[in-house]
């Protein structure tokens, strides 16, 4: 499954990535998750099956989506605050079984 | 009976009771006064089985005793008067027919040529022109004929649409006398002292709840309940029920109505929203703006990022056109989604007048397919290049431009005249001067380009441009790009005048900070301005961010900011610190507090990517710590953001 992060400028996004690809990892889950900022979103078409967005732009969701037109949410803001690689891998498989349902 | 120009005869001395002479007639009616005298006498010829007659007399011309008058109208008009002249035109009749077909089901076309007095060739004609309308302009078929009986061949609720859009362009074309084409279309059953009731009582409760909403909208609300009700009266009510489109307000309106025993069913209030949606109706007291969606925003966005790219004309120059934009933008978009757009009379004049307006506008409409999958209608685009021409001639910041004479005025001619025609919404020619006044001009007036025909080298900051003479093709392309870069750099330096200022700005010689007093610090002053709201919880917020999300960048500069906490206005708050700040390991000098609106902003992601690059650059970052006071720290900071976005432009 490939994870598209997004969040302003890709600083806080880059270590919520790191800590989601160790928690794979741990795991032995076939993921990719990578971080973008959020104005180079419309190179990213096609690329993702699931997009998860920083609480910073939390206003952004809607028109990802549309720029995106897959499952888009932004993470919860505990999670995304405690940097929960686990938790946020967790949000992104739950987005990922209700996008197929 | 009577021949048409004989009808014309009879109306005119009906209409003129004291008589008209034949020469008169005659000259209306654009025949001899001998047609005139053999038509009358004919005409007599047929009414002497009524016992009536014209007279004429040498002083009043023709005429007809006072006793005859109402015979003789009740004679040619064998039902009603008003009917007969309600009927006249054609238009009316197409109204006429559709009303009889929507309001009883089914309809004989005989009959109905019968009681319009047409023949049934023009019925035939009427249906297949409704048709035809109907088809083209609302996309919806209802009608089918078959051995002479029209039927309906459609859900009510389609019928309530179709009732709807004809409501709704009635009232946009201005006609002052709409509501008597209403009621043609309600087959007769418009009652206008119900009307006024209903419109009485929709008053009252929009006073009630302080809703303001303009003119027409409201004609619009009050036209589509009273068509409801008047569906619901004749027993054509809605079937299924759908459950979509809601708006709070409309829903407790409509709640009220029923209340006070207005007939609007459970079922009708889906098509009556889904018609509400599309219209202005604010949810509250306060401004429309709250309304606005995220699509709408977005899509404005993008509009206006395109606009600036491919014509470098920037909207947001303006915030009265990004305003009334964005409101235009979300009212249309709900058009589109309820299939209520609006069609604009002036169309063609405005395609005629504002080409260029519309070009531009035309940029909207690959941008809307992208989010709604839906093409936008030309009309509506033409309503987008109104507000595009109207920010063209107010509020575009044109470049005041100087010329620089040749000592050929023919050569100074081509020039003028070449920069207004390929130039005319981008430059603005201030003076065309000899090199030699330049410098006393410069002086006292603005200027942003100076155009020349030879290389010249000037003291002055000002970008200058040479075209050798006579202006070429490639002249063109490179003032193009000159002035977009112009244009660009001005609009960093609006940016960071938007989100710095003097009073964010602290410098500290000899103070020692802790990292999280110093945000506190910082916070308190965003508090005191009214740039946040919770003190604590931004405070607390940046704190917890910085402990998993470091934001330093480089070795000396870092840019705290919260994740889920916003401001009311997005501001930097920059603290420079003479004595560093020791924190991870870091020496900081430099701090750039953010507090970010929660909205869409191009601005603030062009801010991110300016920080990033100061932050990579230790020149720029030494120059500012060096400054000497706030004054001269904006003024580096402007100056460091325009350079650093024109060489961007240029990679």
């Amino acid at each position: 499954m490939n994870i598209l992060l997004v969040c302003n400028a890709g600083m806080s996004s880059s270590i919520l990535v790191d800590k989601m690809n160790k928690a794979a990892a741990a795991q032995n889950l076939d993921v990719v998750v990578e971080a973008r900022s959020n104005n180079a979103i419309n190179e990213e078409v096609g690329k993702w099956d699931i997009c998860l967005v920083g609480p910073q732009i939390i206003y952004a969701v809607d028109s990802i989506k549309a720029t995106l037109g897959i499952p888009v949410a932004a993470v919860e803001p505990r999670t995304y605050a405690m940097a929960n690689g686990e938790e946020a891998l967790k949000q992104a498989f739950k987005m990922h079984e209700e996008g197929k349902a | 009976m009577f021949t048409e120009r004989q009808k014309e005869i009879i109306e005119l001395i009906l209409k003129n009771p004291n008589g008209i002479f034949g020469a008169k007639l005659a000259d209306k009616l654009n025949v001899s006064t001998r047609t005139v005298r053999n038509d009358i006498a004919s005409i007599n010829k047929t009414l002497i089985h009524e016992s009536l007659r014209i007279l004429s007399s040498n002083k009043k011309g023709y005429y007809l005793l006072p006793a005859y008058i109402q015979t003789l109208t009740a004679f040619m008009n064998p039902t009603t008067t008003i009917q007969r002249q309600g009927f006249q035109n054609q238009e009316q009749r197409l109204y006429v027919v559709l009303g009889k077909v929507l309001f009883l089901k089914e309809q004989d076309c005989f009959q109905l040529a019968d009681e319009l007095y047409v023949s049934e060739q023009t019925i035939f004609k009427d249906l297949s022109k409704i048709r035809q309308l109907l088809e083209t302009k609302y996309k919806i078929q209802p009608m089918e004929i078959q051995h002479n009986q029209i039927y309906f061949s459609v859900t009510e609720e389609e019928i309530r649409y179709l009732l709807f859009k004809i409501l709704k362009e009635l009232i946009l074309s201005d006609k002052p006398d709409y509501l008597t084409d209403v009621n043609l279309l309600v087959n007769g059953h418009f009652d206008q002292k119900e009307f006024d009731l209903l419109t009485i009582k929709m008053k009252n409760y929009l006073a009630s709840q302080k809703l303001i909403i303009d003119d027409k909208s409201f004609e619009m609300m009050v036209g589509a309940i009273y068509l409801t009700v008047l569906r619901n009266r004749f027993g054509f009510t809605i079937k299924s029920d759908v459950q979509s489109y809601f708006n709070g307000n409309v829903s407790s309106l409509l709640q009220e109505l029923v209340k006070s025993g207005i007939d609007i069913k459970e079922k009708d209030k889906t098509s009556l929203n889904r018609f509400f949606w599309s219209l202005k109706i604010p949810t509250n007291s306060n401004s429309l703006e709250e309304n606005i969606s995220i699509t709408a925003l977005t899509i404005l966005n993008e509009f206006r990022r395109e606009v600036l790219d491919k014509y470098s004309i920037d909207l947001k120059e303006s915030v009265e056109t990004m305003e009334n934009l964005k409101v235009h933008m979300e009212y249309m978009l709900r058009r589109l989604d309820t299939n209520y757009e609006l069609s604009n009379p002036i169309i063609n004049d405005i395609k005629k007048r504002y080409p260029f307006s519309y070009e531009v506008a035309m940029l909207i409409v690959h941008i809307v397919y992208r989010y709604q999958e839906k093409y936008l209608a030309d009309d509506e685009i033409s309503y987008i290049a109104i507000y595009i021409e109207i920010f063209l001639r107010k509020n575009n910041n044109r470049l005041k431009t100087i010329v620089i004479s040749d000592t050929s005025m023919g050569i100074n001619d081509i020039i003028q005249n070449w920069l207004t025609s390929n130039f005319r919404n981008h430059l603005e020619v201030v003076a065309c001067l000899p090199l030699i006044a330049l410098d006393n001009y410069v002086e006292s007036q603005q200027v942003d380009l100076i155009i020349t025909t030879n290389i010249l080298n000037l003291d002055q900051a000002i970008p200058c441009h040479v075209i050798e003479r006579i202006p070429e093709r490639s002249d063109y392309y490179s003032l193009t790009n000159k002035i977009h870069k112009i244009k660009n750099s001005n609009r960093y330096e609006k940016l960071i005048l938007r989100m710095f200022s003097e009073e964010f700005v602290d410098i500290y010689e000899e103070e020692q900070w802790t990292f999280d007093e110093l945000i506190k610090n910082m916070a308190q002053k965003l508090k005191r301005h009214h740039r946040i709201q919770d003190l604590e919880g931004y405070v607390k917020d940046v704190i917890q961010r910085e402990e998993n999300y470091p934001t330093t960048i480089g070795k000396h500069f870092m840019i705290p900011h919260p994740l889920s906490s916003f401001a009311n206005k997005t501001t930097v708050h920059v603290a420079v610190l003479k004595k560093p700040l020791l924190h991870k390991g870091e020496k900081i000098r430099m701090v750039f507090l953010l507090a970010i609106e929660n909205k869409m902003d191009d601005d603030v992601s062009t801010l991110f990517h300016f920080m990033q690059q100061l932050a990579l650059d230790q020149d720029s970052i030494a120059s500012l710590l060096d400054a000497d006071g706030k004054e001269a720290f904006l003024e580096k900071i402007i100056a460091l953001s325009t350079s650093f976005f024109n060489k961007h432009y240029i990679e």
